[in-house]
């Protein structure tokens, strides 16, 4: 019986062009996947709710309400800067910021509650003594000790999502931006939720620079070593197989968090290991007896090998599955979709690749021959 | 491959040829050394503020409000009091407005109030000066106050009950040793019958995720391990080459998790899979020259075999392994924090496999050629094994 990889390198051998074509089209279907990928940062959501200090959080969330609220943080400078410039969060100044802010976020409707001291003055105060004065009534610690800093907190009206909370948050810096403005005066937007958008952020920066970084460097290494035409013809598969990977994440619904953010360099570590066997064996058939049956002997044998490898991955991929943590889980999936998808690229792609450059190149040679 | 390189080669494959059991003895202690630094690695916990670096001005300002405002670096813990009766028409407690259920609720927050470095306790039961003496008393109490006031503690259903635990200035040890300290204190009252108790809070839930994580790396290694196993023992249809292929993820991961150990670093929930990473990882490295070797051996002798599966798979082995590591290691650029200490296990875990693929296997394959096969080196009766 014929083995379907030395059929695959007959295939490759008579339909090169179509392999390449189509490996094009999949690549262009598969990015449409990409923009839809979806972020996820709330690491709590990661644990099984079933696990008693989850089911009791929920039962809290759900009669009592979120803890997490987006913090402001006023600060002013102790020292200033320049004459007139707010030192003091008892300033009247900082109170009219303070009530200016929390009025316009209460009429925010994704916003359930502003708290803050300027909940304490039904007016404007005229001095720091008279914001003393209110502030000495109360119990509540709305100050650091030297008075250099003041919170509001913000409650939102729906869930903790990613979404929810970017919207939140754009709504609060609009809000800032729109509030009178006194020298002296800073304001940040922190807090758990704000974290996690932060680190949406920083996830997605994260992940491109990782993944342009390392394509690029893992690049100039194959090209140097095997020189231009293996070297893009080792890279280009192993690259489109990380495109099609993250497609399929944005199709299929796999979100990217903190433990799938090492994809990229992940797959491409593991995955150039297929291309670079595989064209290695190729040149060193090609060179001993010529291209097809360079191309008949390769695909089979190393593909083999290639493939033995690759389902050892593969499992120890899969046991992931096994986790109770969810983001391990989508870690699992996510490196063995990569894993098969690379070594589709790899296996189908780099002998594909290195058929049309090698018959360039006789072709070529020929007609410089002729001329 | 050039001239020098063929024939250090072809001295190293003689030398292996030589003395297999050697260099497998000096693998094997070297290899016992390193990894026993795998035992000063621990898992630690990691919040969403540990994930982000300090220099962020979200970051910034955070750091400014825990240090800054008392009520905001302290931890929380939170016991929720809930009504769960089993049983219709029994004397068990319906809903929290019962005087027994307040009761105990005092006598909780009061014990844990004198809890060293407790801060503040508050409950359902601060709302009640004398604890009425029936259900009635304690609705008028209710109404007096106002819903905003006293749904701070009892849900509108009467049905759950807070108790919140205030605590200043703790190391994360201590964090969790409190927690333990509340769950015991509060397990020391008698519960009234129909009452049910739940605690949470974030050391509470970095407790769930610390276990959760290594339930997660026992697990997922010991079936990843128990996975692969099988698969080489299937792809090379011989239990040896099978578990000789897993000589370098045993070493490879030994000595790449022992070195993490040696550099001070530890595990987290983020990094728990790194484990069943690498094994995937290091056992590629253990295949490609098994599979060369069988593919030699058919046409030359031992030593020869040897030197020709160096010769044929050091080149992309090496190329495979600076690719990889450049990819792990350009984990090192990304902001998140822990993306460094898991480039870095990966880097040492592939590095260390890499080694091993070249002074481990050699030798244990040479050992079992020449000691386990039929008629040692002439008759090599795994030669049935083919890839092809």
């Amino acid at each position: 019986m014929i083995s379907p990889l030395k059929i695959l390198a007959n295939i490759q051998l008579e339909y090169t062009d179509h392999i390449i074509v189509g490996c094009v089209l999949l690549t262009a279907l598969m990015a449409t996947g990409i923009p839809n990928i979806e972020l996820q940062t709330d690491f709590q959501s990661s644990l099984p709710d079933t696990l008693d200090p989850i089911a009791t959080q929920d039962k809290v969330e759900a009669n009592f309400g979120s803890s997490d609220a987006i913090i402001v943080l006023f600060e002013t400078d102790s020292q200033p800067i320049e004459e007139g410039f707010v030192t003091d969060i008892r300033d009247p100044d900082m109170i009219r910021t303070l009530n200016f802010l929390e009025n316009q976020l209460q009429n925010e409707p994704s916003i359930s509650s502003v708290n803050s001291m300027a909940s304490m003055f039904e007016q404007t105060p005229d001095s720091k003594k008279e914001v003393k004065n209110v502030l000495s009534l109360s119990e509540a610690s709305f100050t650091n000790r030297d008075y250099t800093a003041t919170t509001m907190y913000v409650e939102l009206n729906n869930d903790m999502t990613e979404e929810n909370i970017r919207q939140a948050t754009q709504t609060i810096n609009q809000n800032i931006d729109q509030a009178p403005k006194y020298p002296g005066i800073d304001i940040q937007t922190t807090g758990t939720p704000v974290m996690r958008n932060v680190l949406s952020d920083v996830l997605v920066e994260d992940t491109v620079k990782i993944i342009a970084i390392a394509s690029g460097l893992i690049l100039v290494l194959l090209m140097a070593v095997r020189g231009p035409a293996y070297g893009a013809a080792t890279f280009a598969p192993l690259f489109l197989g990380l495109l099609w990977t993250l497609g399929a994440m944005g199709l299929l619904g796999i979100p990217l968090t903190i433990a799938t953010i090492a994809l990229g360099s992940m797959l491409l570590g593991l995955g150039v290991e297929y291309g670079s066997f595989i064209s290695e064996r190729i040149a060193e058939e090609t060179k001993e007896r010529g291209l097809e049956e360079g191309i008949t002997t390769t695909v089979p044998n190393t593909g083999k090998a290639v493939l033995g490898s690759s389902t050892t991955d593969l499992v120890g991929f899969l046991a992931l599955l096994l986790a109770s943590i969810s983001f391990m889980r989508d870690l699992g999936i996510t490196l063995a979709l990569g894993e098969v998808l690379t070594l589709t690229a790899a296996l189908v792609l780099t002998p594909a690749l290195i058929i049309k450059y090698e018959r360039w190149k006789t072709d070529s040679s020929e007609k410089g021959d002729e001329q | 491959m050039n001239e020098k390189v063929e024939n250090t080669i072809d001295n190293y494959s003689n030398l292996l040829f030589r003395k297999p059991g050697t260099v497998l003895i000096i693998a094997v202690i070297f290899t016992a050394i390193v990894a026993s630094g795998a035992s000063n690695v621990e898992t630690v916990e990691q919040n969403q503020e540990d994930l982000l670096p300090d220099s962020l001005p979200t970051m910034q300002a955070f750091s400014t409000i825990s240090a800054e405002f008392s009520s905001d670096s302290g931890t929380t813990y939170t016991v929720l009091v809930e009504a769960n009766p089993q049983y219709s028409n029994s004397n068990e407690i319906r809903d929290l407005r019962n005087p027994e259920a307040i009761r105990f609720m005092r006598a909780v927050s009061n014990d844990i109030e004198s809890v060293d470095r407790v801060s503040s306790v508050s409950s359902g039961s601060d709302l009640f000066q004398d604890i009425p003496s029936d259900k009635q008393g304690v609705q008028n109490v209710f109404n007096r106050l106002g819903e905003p006031r006293w749904q701070n503690y009892i849900s509108e259903d009467y049905q759950n009950g807070l108790v919140r635990v205030n605590t200043v200035d703790l190391t994360a040890e201590e964090q969790m040793e409190m927690a333990d300290t509340i769950r015991t204190t509060v397990e020391a009252h008698e519960k009234p019958s129909g009452l049910d108790v739940g605690y949470t809070g974030q050391p509470y839930i970095d407790e769930a995720f610390q276990n959760q994580t290594n339930q997660t790396m026992s697990l997922t290694g010991i079936a990843a391990l128990l996975g692969v196993i099988i698969v080489v023992v299937v792809l090379f249809r011989s239990f040896f080459y099978g578990a000789t292929s897993l000589i370098t993820l045993i070493f490879g991961v030994a000595t790449g998790f022992g070195l993490f150990g040696w550099l001070g670093l530890n595990m987290s929930p983020a990094t728990s899979g790194a484990i069943t990473m690498g094994i995937g990882v290091a056992i590629d490295f253990g295949i490609q020259p098994i599979a060369r070797y069988i593919e030699e051996r058919q046409q030359l002798e031992i030593e020869g075999s040897v030197s020709e599966t160096i010769k044929g798979v050091i080149t992309p082995m090496t190329v495979g392994l600076i690719a990889a590591n450049i990819g792990f290691l350009s984990l090192n650029v990304g902001r998140v924090t822990f993306l460094s200490d898991l480039g870095t296990l990966l880097t040492l875990t592939t590095t260390m496999a890499y080694i091993s693929a070249f002074t481990v296997i050699p030798p244990a394959l040479i050992l079992y050629d020449r000691y386990f096969t039929e008629n040692g080196t002439s008759g090599f009766t795994l030669s049935k094994i083919r890839l092809n």
